[in-house]
């Protein structure tokens, strides 16, 4: 199981440069680009929740994915963690947190699917 | 009433009519002026009593006699119905079984135990009719009655109980756990208020108020503080967020004390249960027990006892899952719905005078439109069953993935995507996406990558889909559930509101090598495709075959 943010659904054009058809091995699925998050290996031992990190780009590059859509199987929510000596900056709201913060806890209580899901 | 072996999604849906209304109680509370509070208390109750007496008396001889029943396969058999589950909330629960209120009403722990870690010896029917029968035999007053009735943690209130002489009836074992009342309106509500206890409210907001919008998760744009009259609805939606809310701002064994209530919550409402996962449940109660103690911790001043009954229901959720199945048969949700149906509705259709013979006059019509319905829907599906039974075998197909007709955005940039998703490294992952579907002699060392040149610079992007969640074998008869994933950039360019990437879990498996490849004899025809580097091939054509079979 990995944890990413979906950025890209697209599937590959069938025609390519100069009218040429696309190759037979390329996917006529749909196609989603995720970013990775790395995710910890087992979960806190109060909180049972797995803690997520927003990688870093190495070179430029940030570390991403294009897998096939069925791969994706859930939607899920991070929720922002912060060191319990920080407070709350002001500046985060539910649009630009997921930029803004680099640590979350996965939140498996976000359905009852999700609880059955993710352990 | 509804039956037990009806299928619980066939009972669910108010539409199916698996459940009817029997009789309007009285709820006339100004009976006798001259009488005490404790009387008028008392005869209320009694009331109660008599009226379901009277509602229920013709199951008695049903269940002892039995009585010829037509099924839905035409066959006429011998059913004998007895009075199994009981579904109320606390109070109603307190008069139906008349336990004292504030005890159990299934077990005999007083309500100074009631936060013991174990339950008590098991109530039973005979043993509180007996109380009752003693109680009145012996006392000479009102009083006496009561408070020889309240050592033995019965109400007292009551001297003819309706379900005396029931067949095969044990009343303390027919009450059922209730989800909405002791775990969400119950369990849920004193977190939801220790929380600021714990933490500044203001902080708590802030982070409800920030937190990344996801399907399914209502977004609280005001926070908790300025909520009042909490739905369950909304409990519901407040127990997906509050421990990872909570954490890090609060002490860490209250974090855990939380978290197995919360467990057990979820566990509880699990469609199908076995000996495993019913331990799970005993294991989520066995970590709240260890760790109650902070709860009543004097620094913390959260409460100075935890007698509550909505706590120590759970105790008897186990059982009563082994006796009566799953949760979801017995939710008081459902019956709540049917408040709406069959107690407003009637009363909105009547003149507001004189309404009961309006309203049981207006429901009997309601019913009988609705049997008809049925009859008619059933004559119609024998017809055409055979166009069904076509229909049914297509329906089982596996949930797939529900893509919009149309892309979004019809031959979008590559730099144009790259900047509007906010994701710089798009073509580069590209490049290794499709580098990878090479074989090995034709694929290109990693380091060459980065320069190659992607034979298209425009592709079709879509912003959202849905799909059919694996339905993990145990929600087969609801109607599947949905996810809702989006992708999409805000509508003005250079502006973030409107925009949404969600998170998501991906498969670790590499299914994506199976169907994604069909022919063999294509991959080195791709390399050709791939390997346009840069400066050495300015007019592209491909060497080599580009279409073969």
């Amino acid at each position: 199981m990995k944890v990413g943010r979906l950025r890209v659904i697209f599937t590959l054009p069938e025609i390519i440069k100069n009218w040429y058809s696309a190759p037979h091995a390329w996917s006529t699925g749909y196609l989603a680009y995720v970013e990775w998050y790395k995710v910890s290996n087992r979960p806190g031992a109060h909180h049972n929740m797995y803690t997520v990190h927003q990688s870093p780009a190495i070179e430029g590059i940030v570390e991403g994915e294009i897998v096939p859509l069925y791969s994706i199987r859930q939607t899920c929510q991070l929720i922002p963690l912060t060191d319990s000596t920080v407070t709350w900056p002001e500046s985060w709201n539910t649009n630009n947190v997921l930029d803004e913060c680099d640590d979350f806890l996965l939140n498996n209580w976000s359905s009852k699917y999700a609880y059955q899901t993710i352990w | 009433m509804t039956l037990g072996n009806i299928p619980r999604s066939i009972r669910r849906k108010p539409s199916q009519h698996a459940c009817v209304l029997v009789a309007y109680l009285s709820v006339n509370k100004s009976v006798g002026q001259e009488l005490t509070q404790k009387e008028k208390s008392a005869r209320v109750q009694q009331i109660f009593h008599d009226s379901m007496k009277v509602v229920l008396e013709p199951l008695k001889k049903a269940g002892k006699e039995g009585m010829e029943v037509t099924f839905g396969d035409g066959y006429v058999r011998r059913v004998h119905p007895i009075l199994a589950c009981y579904v109320a909330d606390y109070p109603e629960q307190c008069l139906v079984t008349c336990c004292k209120y504030g005890t159990c009403p299934k077990c005999d722990l007083g309500e100074d135990e009631i936060g013991n870690r174990e339950g008590g010896k098991w109530r039973t029917q005979r043993d509180t009719l007996n109380t009752i029968k003693e109680a009145a035999a012996s006392a000479t007053s009102m009083t006496a009655f009561q408070l020889r009735c309240k050592q033995d943690y019965v109400s007292g209130a009551v001297t003819r109980p309706f379900w005396d002489g029931f067949p095969l009836c044990d009343i303390h074992l027919s009450i059922t756990p209730d989800i909405l009342h002791q775990l969400y309106q119950g369990i849920v509500k004193y977190l939801v208020i220790w929380c600021p206890r714990l933490m500044e409210v203001k902080e708590l907001d802030e982070r409800i108020k920030a937190l990344p919008p996801c399907f399914g998760v209502r977004h609280f744009k005001k926070g908790w503080s300025e909520l009042s009259q909490v739905s369950g609805g909304e409990r519901k939606n407040m127990a997906r967020i509050l421990l990872a809310c909570i954490v890090g701002k609060i002490p860490s064994k209250v974090v855990t004390c939380f978290r197995a209530l919360l467990d057990f919550i979820y566990i509880a409402q699990y469609a199908s249960h076995d000996d495993e996962t019913l331990g799970y449940l005993q294991d989520a109660l066995n970590l709240y027990q260890r760790h109650k103690h902070v709860l009543i911790d004097k620094k913390l001043r959260l409460r100075t006892h935890l007698n509550i009954p909505k706590f120590h229901a759970m105790v008897h959720y186990a059982e009563s899952i082994r006796t009566f199945g799953t949760t979801d048969n017995y939710n008081t949700e459902m019956f709540e719905r049917f408040h709406i149906d069959f107690a407003k509705e009637g009363w909105r259709a009547s003149n507001f005078r004189d309404e009961l013979p309006q309203m049981t006059r207006w429901l009997e019509r309601q019913e009988k439109v609705a049997i008809f319905e049925t009859y008619l829907d059933h004559f119609e599906g024998e017809q055409d069953s055979a166009v069904a039974a076509a229909a049914d075998i297509h329906d089982s197909t596996p949930p797939g993935i529900i893509v919009p007709r149309k892309p979004a955005h019809v031959n979008q940039t590559l730099i144009s995507i790259q900047k509007n998703h906010h994701c710089p490294s798009f073509s580069h992952q590209l490049r290794i996406y499709l580098n990878s579907l090479l074989k090995k002699p034709d694929a290109l060392p990693r380091a060459n990558i980065s320069s190659a040149q992607l034979p298209f610079d425009k592709v079709d992007v879509w912003h959202s889909f849905k799909f059919g969640r694996n339905i993990l074998g145990n929600d087969v008869d609801s109607t599947e559930e949905k996810d809702w994933v989006r992708a999409k950039p805000a509508r003005q360019r250079g502006q973030r509101a409107g925009e949404r990437f969600d998170t998501v879990v991906v498969s670790h498996t590499d299914e994506a090598q199976d169907t994604g490849m069909r022919g063999k004899c294509c991959f080195f025809t791709l390399a050709k495709v791939l390997l346009m580097r840069t400066g050495r091939n300015e007019g592209w054509s491909p060497e080599g075959h580009i279409h073969f079979a």
